[in-house]
């Protein structure tokens, strides 16, 4: 197999790449879900208290090594569109973070939850991604 | 930046897709340089030229630089 070949075989196995990085968030979001039902039903022993904030744990990292082995996978103008999309994030959740507190006072912004940021990242990501292959198109 | 992929594409009677498989990048990646939406890096800029058996300059050059512009369509 030439180097060519490998490059585009790789490109094409982005699909399942993309599969395994799904699945890793389903398992990190399906232990956590467990865990706190568990926690909050059960008061376990501290063993248990710890097995089930590690889970999860171990999830994530195991979906933040996937996401990024997909990373080194992709093309350069893929990898751009990916990064503008995640500066886009990073950037807004920035933004709110420091308005969101006089917004507060001001008594414009009620109580939030801080997992909250999750959906305001993740909205603002796919925001950025649209707006960044839209400019390459 | 300029360029005449679209052109070396079609004397090889190449899609954007195959074109693509060949120098290891998406099809829109092909298609945003193609269209000048993209300057591609100085590795891909140098497996195309290699792929279409030519110098760097003999595909891409700067916006105003029309007078490589004539002399490359002519050619």
């Amino acid at each position: 197999m030439t180097m060519k070949d490998d490059t585009a075989s790789k490109m094409v196995g982005c699909g399942r790449s993309t599969a395994a990085q799904v699945a890793w968030v389903l398992a990190m979001a399906l232990t956590s879900a467990i865990g706190i039902v568990l926690l909050a039903l059960l008061k376990p022993a501290l063993p248990w208290r710890v097995l089930a904030v590690l889970v999860p744990l171990a999830c994530g990292v195991a979906y933040a090594r996937q996401l990024v082995r997909d990373m080194r996978r992709l093309d350069e103008l893929q990898l751009r569109i990916n990064l503008e999309a995640a500066a886009t994030a990073c950037l807004g959740a920035f933004i709110a973070a420091m308005v969101y507190p006089v917004a507060k006072l001001a008594g414009f912004a009620g109580q939030l939850e801080a997992y909250y940021v999750l959906f305001l990242l993740g909205g603002l990501f796919v925001i950025g991604y649209l707006n960044a292959s839209r400019r390459y198109r | 930046m300029k360029n005449r992929l679209k052109v070396l594409r079609a004397e090889n009677d190449w899609s954007q897709a195959e074109l693509a498989v060949r120098v290891g990048v998406s099809r829109q990646t092909v298609n945003a340089i193609e269209t000048g939406k993209y300057d591609p890096s100085l590795p891909l800029a140098f497996s195309i030229a290699r792929l279409f058996n030519r110098k760097i300059e003999e595909i891409f050059f700067p916006d105003g630089d029309t007078k490589t512009a004539e002399v490359q369509a002519q050619q």
